[in-house]
C-alpha cells in the first residue's frame, strides 16, 4: 500500500472505456451544432494516461468558447447618462470588433492544433495496434 | 510501544464526517486493538461552534472508553480571521503577515502546547488534519516524535508557506490515498529524510443492509440517486441541486434525488417533486439507503478520501463523482467502482448510461466492493500505522 492502491480485477467494465464513449458522443452533440459538423478531436484510446484523453477532451469543449460578448454596465450619472452610456457602448463594441477578429484567428490556430494532436495520437493508436498483431 | 496521543482542533462521540471522524474512527480502532492511545484536543464542541469558547470544561473525559484530556482555548480575533479566510476560500493572494494572523487568530490554546511540551518523552503525537493551529503549534514542538495525518486537499490553505515549513519538518506524514500522497509530494517536494507512509482510511465492513427495508420505511420507489454527507457549498450540494434540476426537466424522468445528512438545504419549488430530503437518519437506515439506491453521487471536489463512497461500495452500490477531484475520481479508475462528470453534459450523459445499463452499473458495485476490501479493512489501516510507529521508535534507538 505504500506506493499504490490494489486495483480490483475488473474485466469486464472499464470505466475509462466507458467514458471515453460518453465523451465522444458529446463531442459529436457539440459538432452538429457547429458548422463543419465535425469534431475536432478524437477521445478514445488505450495507448496514453487517461489523463491524455481526458486534456483532448477537455480541449474540444473550449476550444472554440473565445468569443466575448456585449458587456457595459449602466451609468448613474443624470440628465447626460443615456449619452454616455451610448458613447460608452459604441466603445466597447469597437473594441469587440477587433478582440472577436483576434478570437476567430485563435479557434483557427485551436482547431488545427487540436486535429493535428488528434492525428498524431491515432496513428500512434494504429502503430501500437499494428506492433501488438505482428507479436 | 510509546503511548500516542492524536490531537485534534475538536473532539466527540457525536461528531461526524471529515478529519475528525477519521480522528475518533482510528483512535477507537487502535483502543480497541489493545494500543495505548490517548486524545488532546480542545473544549470547542465541534467545526461548526465558536471557536473561541469552550464547549466543555477543561479536564479528563472518557469518549467510548478512550481518554480524552481537554484544554481551554482563549479569546480570538474572529473578525481578523474570517477576514482572510474569506480571502482563502475565494483563492484570493494573502500576504505573510496575514498568514500569521490567520493562525494565531484560528484557535488559542496556549495550554495544550504547554502539556505537550512537559511530555514530549511520554507520547508518540498524531496531528489530523495540518491546516488548524494545534497541527501547526503543536507539530513544531517535538517534531521528532510528531505524525501529521494532513488530509490534504488541492486548496488555497495547502499553498500557505506556515504549513509548507511545517509539514517537512515532521518526523512522519500519513495519508489517506495514492492522491494525496502525489499531492504532497508537488507541494512540499520529495525526501527520504521523512517517512511518507499511504496508510489509508479503514472501512467498518461488516455492517449489514436491507434495501427493501429502506424503501418501506421512507416510501421511497422507483429509480433513485443517493447523496449522503453534509449539505453545503463546499460538499458542491448547490452544484448537484442545480445539475439534478436540469437533468429532471429536460429527460422528464421519474427518478428522485435522497439526500441523507447534516445540514440545511435550499429545495426549489418546482424541484420538489424530485427530490426528497431525509435530512438526518439512524445509520442503519443509511446502510440500507446504500443498498437500495441505483447510484450514489459525490459531487464534492474537497475530499481526501470519502467514506460514503467506500460504504456504498460494500452494498454494491456504484458511484458517480466529480471529476475535478483527484482522490474520488482515482478511487473510481482504480476499482471501475463508478464514473465521473466535469459539466453539466457529462452529469446527464453518465446518468443516462448508469439508469440505461443496470448490469454493468451492478458490476461497477462489485468491483467497487472488490477495492474496499482489498484495501481498506482495518487490521490493515492499523498495520500500516504500527509499521510507520515502529520505524520512528526504531530510528530512535538507533540514535
Amino acid at each position: 500500500m505504500s506506493e499504490q492502491e490494489t486495483s480490483a480485477p475488473a474485466e469486464e467494465v472499464n470505466i475509462e472505456v466507458i467514458m471515453q464513449e460518453i465523451r465522444k458522443q458529446i463531442l459529436a452533440k457539440k459538432s452538429q451544432l457547429s458548422p463543419g459538423g465535425q469534431p475536432v478531436v478524437r477521445v478514445e484510446g488505450s495507448r496514453f494516461p487517461p489523463e491524455f484523453y481526458e486534456h483532448l477532451y477537455q480541449a474540444g469543449l473550449a476550444y472554440d468558447q473565445l468569443q466575448v460578448k456585449l458587456h457595459v454596465s449602466k451609468t448613474a450619472v443624470p440628465i447626460i447618462g443615456p449619452v454616455l452610456q451610448w458613447v460608452r457602448q459604441k466603445i466597447h463594441e469597437l473594441v469587440l470588433f477587433y478582440v472577436n477578429k483576434l478570437a476567430a484567428s485563435q479557434i483557427k490556430v485551436n482547431t488545427h492544433l487540436l486535429r493535428a494532436l488528434s492525428i498524431l495520437s491515432e496513428e500512434l493508436e494504429a502503430a501500437e495496434a499494428s506492433d501488438s498483431t505482428q507479436v | 510501544m510509546s503511548k500516542i496521543a492524536f490531537v485534534t482542533p475538536w473532539y466527540g462521540a457525536a461528531i461526524v464526517g471529515g478529519a475528525e471522524m477519521l480522528a475518533r474512527r482510528t483512535v477507537e480502532q487502535l483502543h480497541h486493538a489493545g494500543v495505548d492511545v490517548e486524545v488532546l484536543t480542545t473544549g470547542i464542541k465541534d467545526f461548526f461552534a465558536d471557536w473561541g469558547r469552550n464547549c466543555y470544561q477543561p479536564g479528563i473525559y472518557q469518549v467510548n472508553g478512550v481518554t480524552v484530556r481537554r484544554f481551554p482555548v482563549q479569546k480570538r480575533d474572529q473578525k481578523a480571521f474570517d477576514e482572510i479566510n474569506w480571502r482563502l476560500m475565494q483563492g484570493l493572494p494573502i500576504t505573510v503577515e496575514q498568514e500569521r494572523t490567520f493562525i494565531h487568530e484560528m484557535i488559542r490554546v496556549p495550554a495544550l502546547y504547554d502539556y505537550i511540551a512537559q511530555h514530549t518523552r511520554e507520547y508518540l503525537f498524531v496531528f489530523i488534519p495540518y491546516m488548524f493551529a494545534t497541527t501547526y503549534f503543536g507539530a513544531q514542538i517535538c517534531p521528532e516524535r510528531s505524525v501529521v495525518i494532513p488530509c490534504l486537499h488541492d486548496e488555497g490553505y495547502a499553498y500557505m508557506n506556515i504549513f509548507r515549513e511545517v509539514l517537512p519538518r515532521v518526523r512522519a506524514l500519513a495519508f489517506n490515498t495514492v492522491s494525496e500522497s502525489n499531492l504532497a509530494a508537488r507541494l512540499l517536494g520529495k525526501t527520504d529524510a521523512q517517512i511518507r507512509s499511504v496508510v489509508g482510511i479503514g472501512v467498518d465492513t461488516d455492517f449489514t443492509f436491507d434495501p427493501t427495508r429502506f424503501r418501506q420505511k421512507y416510501g421511497v420507489a422507483g429509480t433513485f440517486m443517493l447523496y449522503v454527507g453534509r449539505r453545503e457549498a463546499g460538499k458542491n450540494t448547490p452544484l448537484l441541486l442545480d445539475f439534478w434540476g436540469r437533468y429532471t426537466r429536460e429527460t422528464r424522468t421519474d427518478a428522485k434525488l435522497v439526500l441523507i445528512g447534516p445540514g440545511q438545504v435550499q429545495i426549489p419549488p418546482e424541484l420538489a417533486a424530485h427530490v426528497i430530503d431525509l435530512g438526518f437518519v439512524p445509520i442503519q437506515d443509511k446502510y440500507d439507503a446504500y443498498a437500495a439506491a441505483d447510484l450514489l453521487c459525490q459531487p464534492s471536489v474537497n475530499e481526501s478520501f470519502s467514506l460514503v463512497i467506500m460504504e456504498s461500495w460494500l452494498t454494491e452500490t456504484p458511484v458517480l463523482v466529480h471529476g475535478d477531484c483527484t482522490v474520488t475520481r482515482d478511487h473510481c479508475r482504480l476499482s471501475n467502482g463508478g464514473l465521473y462528470f466535469t459539466n453539466y453534459a457529462e452529469f446527464a450523459a453518465t446518468l443516462d448510461y448508469l439508469f440505461a445499463n443496470p448490469a454493468v452499473a451492478r458490476q461497477m458495485g462489485q468491483n467497487g466492493r472488490a477495492y474496499v476490501l482489498a484495501n481498506f479493512q482495518w487490521p490493515m489501516v492499523l498495520e500500516r500505522y504500527a509499521q510507520i510507529i515502529s520505524s520512528i521508535e526504531d530510528d530512535e534507538d538507533e540514535k
